[in-house]
């Protein structure tokens, strides 16, 4: 199978010839040609640059074989046509004005993709010409709640205080809000796939700072709208820290569901439904703790799986920034060396 | 004597649910900001006069069912030999952190009358004025030696598992000196009069299950072990940790203290046979007190008013946080719940 083949087939559920294999954050990070791009290059202007954004997006399928290609963009990007003056720092993302009050939430725009992210979408048509089957093209979009949380407390936060503040206090604007955010991420990723994704991954961080109920009542109808708009291809919906409300994260939708480090994958999967294809969840800690914790962490993962059909092998989280190339690149021959099986 | 919150931690009938407040004391009363205008937190804690009074704070201001005692979870620490201090907005600092063979080795056995005497005066004088159960206080080993490594309070404790990767030798080491220390601290303060104890593992939730299983819970059985004997409910407390809840219990702990980022009816499916203390989100008190009516009814309604719910928030009381909110929030979980003892 090719690559693209293997991934698409294994978020349907589908058998496969090799686990497909693929690292949040692969595109960055610490490969040559990316720092090179970057001495002359800030990270806003190659995700708004189509070259360069598909060249960045290109070179983990060279250099390590992952079988999906993941766009190189930041899932804050969308929120400037939308009226969000934004700084893209080495930090994350500093919204110029955070959203304090009703007024400001209806301020905002609604998304057209086409006439608002050209470049993002032409950078997916770029990748998908030159990858060809060696990769699907995974386009991604953040979860309302997490773009949400970064409007309100107007940049990274730890426990995402000020936005669930606003969250309480201001019900009927955070609904407003949470509307607007949703329907122009829907849009972002319809518009996506028609440019050639061939899967959406829904990024939502940090919904794992809500309880279930909150999740419920707040967040998971509009994580759902956008996942019901991508339906034309699978989707992959991720939340962080999500072991406490996984079976809400289920319920919202997604072909795939993403999970971290902090639950154990067949636990996760019984709870998530083994109809459903999941996603994880090496720890990524342990790819700056050399070879042999790789290799004991990946075959964790794999031993958990027990070679049932519709896993995506994945990082529980991002890959750090300083892990060393040639360690992601040995971790994909591994994955599919130990997964080699027969298509029935 | 008010033994509700005890005979809850047992798991037995009581005439209401009992509640308390993770970091009741401090910052939110502005009680206790008077007294931090004169002295600082490390200060309050070397009086026992004064760590007594803020220790009583809350009980009198909000009407909660126990007073936890008035420490951070590094007080213990310069009695083995790790000097630290607390700086505003940081948190504890460590003067020299721990990351060698050496280090480690030039720690020293923790002598609890010397290292925290006058902590132990203060549950004698709290024991004395307080009509409700004393709850003592300890980190765990884990979330120690995070603090020790790294120098300082981390969000992924990477120091400390670089250490136990590394060299498993020397962080084996260390977290058996930091087990051998809790236990003699918790020891201490039961001896002095403290009758419940959480065990606080704050920053454990950034292990895998696998990680767990395999560096901390050997150390964590021997903690419990070598407490066994001690007539008091141990609450164990993890942040983060809905996916290690059931290895949590496996570790120990007569009550699994749980955080809001799970519910409290699925957690408690998972340890059927413990108490279960929670989980109200603190950033709930940060909004209007209707939204705080509505989560804490949840929130009761979850519990079902099986006995062993001891209710709390899931982590310490936020800055900011109207005190107002707080007292009239156990008024409502007393009346929500009111019932006859003998049910």
């Amino acid at each position: 199978m090719t690559g693209a083949a293997r991934l698409i087939a294994a978020a349907r559920s589908q058998p496969v010839d090799a686990t497909p294999v693929w690292f949040m954050r692969q595109a960055g990070g610490s490969l040559p040609r990316y720092l090179a791009l970057r001495e002359h290059h800030s990270v806003e202007a190659i995700a708004r640059t189509p070259e360069l954004a598909a060249e960045v997006s290109i070179l983990p399928v060279d250099a390590y074989g992952v079988d999906g290609a993941v766009m190189f963009a930041d899932i804050m990007l969308p929120l400037v046509p939308m009226g969000v003056g934004l700084e893209l720092t080495p930090g994350g993302p500093i919204v110029a004005e955070p959203i304090r009050s009703a007024a400001d939430v209806d301020r905002l725009r609604r998304l057209e993709p086409d006439a608002d992210l050209p470049f993002m979408l032409e950078a997916i048509r770029l990748v998908r010409r030159e990858v060809k089957e060696r990769a699907a093209v995974i386009g991604i979009v953040g979860g309302p709640f997490t773009l949400a949380c970064y409007l309100i407390e107007g940049g990274p936060s730890r426990d995402q205080l000020r936005a669930k503040a606003f969250m309480y206090r201001e019900p009927a604007a955070w609904d407003r809000l949470m509307d607007v955010l949703s329907a122009s991420l829907a849009a972002h990723a319809e518009a996506q796939i028609v440019a050639g994704a061939q899967l959406i991954q829904v990024f939502d961080s940090w919904a794992g700072s809500l309880g279930p109920r909150d999740y419920v009542e707040r967040v998971a109808g509009h994580s759902a709208r956008i996942l019901v708009a991508a339906a034309a291809v699978p989707t992959i919906h991720f939340v962080a820290r999500s072991a406490g409300i996984l079976e809400h994260v289920a319920d919202a939708g997604g072909d795939v569901i993403g999970i971290d480090a902090g639950q154990s994958l067949d636990d996760a999967w019984g709870r998530v439904g083994l109809a459903r294809a999941i996603q994880g969840n090496m720890d990524p800690a342990r790819l700056l703790a050399g070879w042999p914790a790789i290799e004991e962490g990946a075959r964790a993962v794999l031993d958990a799986v027990a070679g049932r059909p519709g896993h995506i092998f994945n990082l529980g989280h991002a890959a750090p920034r300083e892990t060393d190339p040639a360690m992601l690149r040995d971790l994909v021959s591994l994955v599919h060396d130990s997964t080699l099986r027969a298509v029935p | 004597m008010n033994e509700r919150f005890l005979r809850a931690c047992r798991r037995e009938p009581v005439d209401a649910t009992p509640v308390w407040f993770m970091r009741q004391a401090g910052r939110s009363l502005p009680e206790y900001r008077a007294i931090r205008q004169r002295a600082s937190l490390m200060e309050i804690v070397a009086d026992p006069g004064l760590c007594a009074q803020v220790t009583l704070q809350p009980v009198r201001r909000l009407g909660v069912d126990a007073a936890i005692l008035f420490a951070d979870i590094t007080t213990p620490l310069p009695g083995i030999g790790a000097d630290l201090e607390i700086v505003d907005g940081v948190g504890p600092v460590i003067d020299r952190p721990v990351r060698t063979a050496a280090n480690v080795a030039a720690l020293r056995a923790f002598d609890a009358d010397a290292a925290v005497g006058p902590l132990l005066e203060a549950i004698a004088l709290v024991r004395r004025e307080a009509d409700v159960p004393l709850i003592g206080f300890a980190g765990a080993p884990f979330t120690l030696a995070s603090y020790l490594v790294e120098g300082r309070g981390s969000r992924d404790a990477l120091g400390i598992r670089r250490l136990l990767r590394d060299d498993p030798a020397v962080a084996a080491d260390l977290l058996d000196r930091l087990v051998d220390m809790t236990v003699a601290y918790i020891r201490a303060q039961v001896m002095a009069g403290a009758q419940a104890i959480q065990l606080f593992d704050s920053w454990v939730g950034v292990l895998s299950p696998f990680d767990y299983e395999r560096e901390v819970l050997g150390h964590m059985l021997r903690l419990f072990a070598e407490i066994a004997d001690l007539d008091v409910p141990i609450i164990h407390f993890g942040t983060g940790a809905a996916g290690l809840l059931p290895l949590l219990a496996t570790a120990g702990g007569t009550v699994m203290g749980i955080d809001w980022r799970i519910g409290l009816e699925a957690a408690w499916r998972q340890v059927p046979d413990r108490a279960v203390q929670g989980n109200l989100d603190p950033s709930v008190l940060l909004g209007p007190w209707e939204s705080v009516q509505d989560q804490a009814a949840w929130v009761l309604r979850e519990a079902a008013g099986r006995p062993g719910h001891i209710f709390n928030l899931g982590h310490g009381v936020l800055p900011g946080t109207n005190p107002e909110h707080l007292r009239r929030l156990v008024d409502l979980v007393h009346e929500e719940t009111s019932r006859s003892p003998a049910a």
